[in-house]
């Protein structure tokens, strides 16, 4: 195809890809780029604030969250003295009661600071603050897909408060992640308890910047000794935007298929649903921004928050070509697609 | 251990596999073919090499699980765990068994590298140099004794678990997990066709949370196979129990069915195994018979090298793959055929007659596996096209049948009010042109938001039929609703004709729902295109139960002597006069609370069917301390109806007005007053300012008090009156709070 990238050079056989990781970075050596959130996130819990990470799907909050537990250089960041992070993955307590999440919590701080047991109720909290304290540790508690937890019934909602009252007594920093929509509707009903809430203080987890998306594709492949071609990075770039998890599919397929039009199948085999899906839960105002009503700057500015668009001394434009080419190769779109099996 | 399965080529998907998903750092993998391209196969090859030194391999047969399971019928979480724990338990087992003779080696390697602590460091080697060497050496010896500790507790604990709580079984497995990773072990969790799994299965989400978050941490790696992709709308997306999305993070690796090079390599290769080889025109009809499947091709070659004399003649062909293959192969065309929607169907039909779907660019589906063939022999297998002409036209042209979506965007308070007068959820619409009876069994549910509604009809031969069809909202579900959430409507239907066995065919409608405190004052008809007023909808948020109303009389009741009598008969002044007091203590009760003006009306989505605004049920109105026109009164009207006055609402241009009837007498007069005032102004001037403005609409104005449709000719320009009472009573009933 005449827009495609010119063939690679070279096809090697298959020796493993860097790029296959499809669940949140768990090894520093994969983890790339978000200076500048791990910078305003590392100063907050200096300062025993309280953080909320808030983004779309995919967008790598889960893994910034166990990146903050990475070793670092000293200086690299503000860093906490002591710190002891306790991860809470709330996925584990979809429908766990107060006293497993509460022994969960203990069972880390004792193992991390060679405490006794605590008992798991909620009166032990200041006894482990207090131990803390006193080993001079300071207490960080992780919570990822914190939605979950927040759903489950048999939390009781003062818990929460409570929480906020050890947090606060204790100087204990709670950097929670969650997508963006999927808490602030419980939060109107005080399930959760604005308490809470009102601790935290929002850090949005975005698209890349241009730099890190190229730190991102070129450097595992580097590192392999078979770096990209200019043209293979324009084809990812142009396939992912600036979308971690895009990035990291469409580097993964490029790196591993020898012909352009392979690449770009497999690339859409397995894009192809999530680019559905965010078409799926688009807003509606932002779906018509993108068929053409130019004139919602809201509509345009959320759209370029959420990395749907770019915009670049290039000018705006959709974060990946295929996804454009959804739109216009198929102008029935996704939405449409779905009325199409009615309209008859 | 079980012995290795063989298998042809699939060297790349092998290799692939090995390295996203076994090597130490894998994770999380879904083998996704539509077709039999041999993707259980693919599995159990991978299962049996058992190519990861530090994973534990466990395969969840769910045909065993459901053999275990108290009701085979309706797997539940426990039946999951006690499963999946006891193959756990079975692995480790295994593992010990292969460690246990070394374990003595290990312990005396330990006391004699811990001795050595004890000893002079040998001559030229700094003391603190030579301890750490040692402490190294001893840590080291060390691991294997622990991990060899970790696999017996784990093994015991779960030997104890038979009649464990679910809770505490839960547990067990995150806890097994863990302390296998802590070992540096992992659990590689093999499930095939998990699409029915995911389908079929009570399992909660709870369950499947676990599954992601321990596959996301690197405690348990899940290879999985699957028919369809796991997110799907098919599978069940959106809402609070996204199931789509719960495994959107593992990595695909897509098996296809092999192309004509590979198949007659496959057939070779067969040969190498059994020593029965094939000439070229053997492999070549093998091909032709088999197509792109590895299984169809395998079966083929399997009867036909059986054959003493091989059939070779056109004749003898014609027999084998009448009377030998065709019944053995049969059941396999079925199960493709049975994945294939509707117009799957149609386009493989299409290109048995004419060589190509008509419709460009469908998506075949499971359906490939014929189109396999086609393409590799430029038409269809013969078998294949017999399969498919002797199906049973299921109506795709003498049977039509056509859902329609009537909410794209369904209120909530429109159903939570009136379940009764909701327009239906979908309409199906079909048609019978053939001269039998045709059965269809129609469902639809908004997922997790309503029940699943359900109703068998039967079509006459050569009659149309036009069924509706509402649903039944959870109530709780959609009174916690408070912003619009996406969701789907699944319908789905099962045909049945005489001769033709049922066939599910499942569809997913994007939506959405939109939260309780939307409302409707307004809908444009899909059908008609003209606009329809909901305004008496409004009688749905007036509630006199609500605890802030409540609160607020009792306060109104001490401001007037602590009385409240409601009407008082027979009519007449003094009776108005008494009525006129307690509706001034309620409005100076509410403007002793000092809220003020606030709008919150612009709902978070808008679609253009609805004319519609968020309005606050009372007792956020009273949480908030903020209200406009409309919560205000809401609220008022609320507070008029606790004390068994008669409240209306009216709604004019952009504006709307509480009042009451002079007495229960169904033509008594009505009185309003502006309650925007109380925020600012005593009761004598909402009073005045309500009474002008009612006064210049009063001649135009359209009373509501039924829940009979009402065309709007102009939306923005209708003065509408709805009497709560009367709506009440046509069957409205407050939003639950």
């Amino acid at each position: 195809m005449s827009d495609f990238p010119a063939e690679p050079h070279t096809s090697s056989p298959y020796t493993g890809s860097p790029y296959s990781r499809r669940t949140a970075i768990l090894d520093p050596a994969e983890f790339f780029g978000r200076r500048r959130e791990l910078e305003t996130i590392y100063g907050l819990i200096c300062r025993k604030t309280s953080l909320y990470l808030l983004g779309e799907r995919r967008t790598g909050k889960s893994s910034l969250l166990n990146a903050l537990r990475f070793p670092r250089d000293p200086g690299e960041f503000p860093m906490p003295v002591n710190p002891c992070y306790i991860f809470w993955n709330s996925l584990y307590f979809s429908s766990s009661d107060e006293s497993r999440l509460l022994r969960q919590l203990f069972s880390q701080i004792s193992r991390e600071l060679t405490a006794p047991i605590f008992d798991p109720v909620r009166e032990s909290l200041p006894e482990a603050g207090e131990f803390a304290r006193h080993a001079r540790r300071q207490l960080i508690v992780l919570i990822d897909e914190f939605d979950v937890l927040v759903r489950n019934p048999a939390i009781p909602r003062d818990f929460f408060g409570v929480l906020r009252a050890w947090a606060e007594e204790f100087e204990i920093p709670f950097v929670i992640a969650c997508r963006e929509g999927s808490i602030e509707g419980l939060l109107d009903t005080n399930q959760v308890g604005s308490p809470f809430w009102n601790i935290l203080q929002n850090v949005y987890v975005g698209p890349m910047s241009q730099e890190e998306s190229m730190e991102l594709i070129s450097t595992p492949a580097a590192n392999l000794d078979r770096p990209f071609s200019d043209e293979d990075l324009d084809q990812i770039q142009s396939w992912g935007g600036h979308h971690p998890f895009f990035l990291q599919m469409a580097a993964d397929h490029t790196f591993r298929a020898s012909g352009r039009e392979e690449q770009k199948r497999n690339f859409l085999q397995e894009a192809d649903v999530h680019y559905d899906y965010i078409f799926s839960v688009l807003p509606e105002r932002e779906l018509a921004y993108l068929r053409g009503n130019r004139n919602d700057s809201r509509a345009e500015s959320e759209l370029l928050r959420k990395g749907i668009l770019i915009r670049d001394e290039k000018g705006e434009r959709l974060f990946s070509s295929l996804f454009r080419d959804k739109i216009i190769v198929q102008p029935t779109s996704f939405l449409e697609q779905v009325k199409a099996f009615y309209i008859k | 251990m079980a012995a290795t399965v063989q298998i042809f080529d699939r060297i790349p998907i092998v290799a692939a596999i090995n390295n996203d998903c076994l090597s130490a750092t894998g994770r999380g993998t879904l083998i996704f073919s539509p077709q039999k391209s041999g993707k259980s196969h693919l599995m159990r090859y991978i299962y049996s090499l058992r190519t990861a030194n530090d994973a534990i391999f466990c395969w969840v047969n769910m045909d065993l699980m459901r053999a275990q399971a108290a009701n085979p019928e309706k797997l539940t979480d426990r039946d999951f765990l006690r499963y999946m724990l006891m193959r756990l338990a079975e692995e480790l087992e295994d593992k010990i068994t292969e460690l246990n003779p070394k374990e003595a080696r290990w312990k005396a390697d330990l006391m004699a590298a811990r001795a050595q602590l004890n000893v002079p460091p040998p001559s030229g080697t700094p003391p603190d140099r030579y301890q750490q060497i040692v402490s190294q050496t001893v840590d080291a010896l060390e691991a294997p004794l622990n991990m060899l500790n970790t696999l017996r507790l784990i093994a015991d604990d779960v030997a104890l678990s038979h009649e464990a709580s679910d809770a505490y079984l839960l547990d067990l497995f995150h806890e097994s997990l863990e302390q296998l990773q802590a070992v540096r072990k992992r659990v590689i969790l093999f499930i095939d066709d998990f699409h029915y799994v995911l389908k079929q299965s009570d399992f909660s989400q709870n369950l499947k949370y676990t599954l992601r978050g321990a596959n996301s941490e690197g405690r348990l790696v899940l290879l999985l196979s699957s028919a369809i992709r796991l997110m799907d709308p098919s599978i069940g997306r959106g809402g609070t129990q996204d199931i789509g999305t719960v495994f959107n993070d593992l990595k695909l690796q897509v098996l296809e069915p092999f192309d004509r090079e590979l198949a007659e390599k496959f057939l070779d290769w067969l040969g190498s195994q059994d020593g029965q080889t094939l000439a070229a025109d053997e492999r070549a009809y093998l091909c032709e018979l088999g197509g792109g499947s590895p299984q169809f091709i395998e079966t083929a070659r399997s009867l036909y090298v059986g054959r003493v004399p091989r059939p070779l003649t056109q004749e003898q062909r014609s027999a084998f793959e009448a009377n030998v293959l065709y019944p053995a192969l049969e059941a396999g065309f079925a199960q493709i055929w049975s994945r294939c929607t509707m117009e799957q169907r149609r386009a493989c039909r299409d290109l048995i007659k004419s060589g190509s779907p008509s419709a460009p660019n469908i998506d075949l589906g499971a359906g490939n596996c014929f189109v396999a063939c086609a393409a590799m022999n430029e038409r269809v297998s013969r078998l294949a096209s017999r399969f498919i002409r002797e199906q049973k036209d299921e109506g795709l042209t003498g049977f039509a049948i056509t859902p329609i979506l009537n909410y794209e965007s369904f209120p909530s308070a429109l159903c939570l009010s009136m379940p009764g007068e909701l327009e239906a959820l979908v309409t199906f619409e079909m048609a019978n042109q053939t001269s039998d009876p045709i059965g269809v069994q129609l469902t639809c549910q908004l997922q997790q938001f309503s029940l699943r509604a359900a109703e068998p009809v039967t079509v006459a031969p050569y009659e149309s039929q036009t069924k509706e069809m509402q649903v039944t909202l959870i109530s709780r579900e959609a009174a916690s609703l408070i912003k619009p959430d996406n969701t789907q409507v699944e319908v789905s239907y099962t045909i049945s004709a005489p001769a033709a066995p049922g066939t599910l065919i499942t569809k997913t409608f994007r939506a959405r729902i939109l939260p309780k405190d939307y409302f409707v004052f307004a809908r444009r008809h899909k059908g008609k295109q003209n606009i329809v007023s909901t305004a008496w909808l409004i009688a749905a948020w007036v509630d006199r139960e609500d605890k802030s109303v409540i609160e607020l009389r009792a306060e109104a009741a001490r401001l007037n002597n602590w009385s409240m009598p409601g009407y008082q008969t027979p009519d007449s002044p003094a009776a108005h006069q008494v009525l006129r007091s307690q509706v001034k203590a309620l409005y100076d009760a509410l403007y002793a609370r000092k809220l003020t003006y606030g709008n919150r009306v612009l709902p978070q989505y808008q679609d253009t069917n609805n004319f519609g605004q968020t309005v606050r049920l009372p007792g956020k109105t009273i949480g908030d301390a903020q209200m406009n026109c409309l919560d205000g009164a809401v609220l008022f009207a609320s507070l008029l109806a606790s004390c068994d006055l008669d409240p209306g609402i009216l709604f004019i241009p952009e504006h709307a007005m509480v009042g009451w009837k002079q007495s229960h007498s169904p033509g008594a007069d009505w009185e309003f007053l502006e309650i925007t005032d109380v925020t600012a102004s005593d009761f004598d001037a909402a009073l005045k300012n309500g009474r002008e403005l009612f006064a210049k609409y009063e001649t135009s104005v359209v009373d509501v008090g039924s829940l009979e449709p009402l065309e709007m000719k102009d939306v923005e320009k209708a003065a509408v009156r709805v009497d709560i009472r009367r709506v009440w009573a046509a069957g409205v009933t407050p939003i639950p709070a």
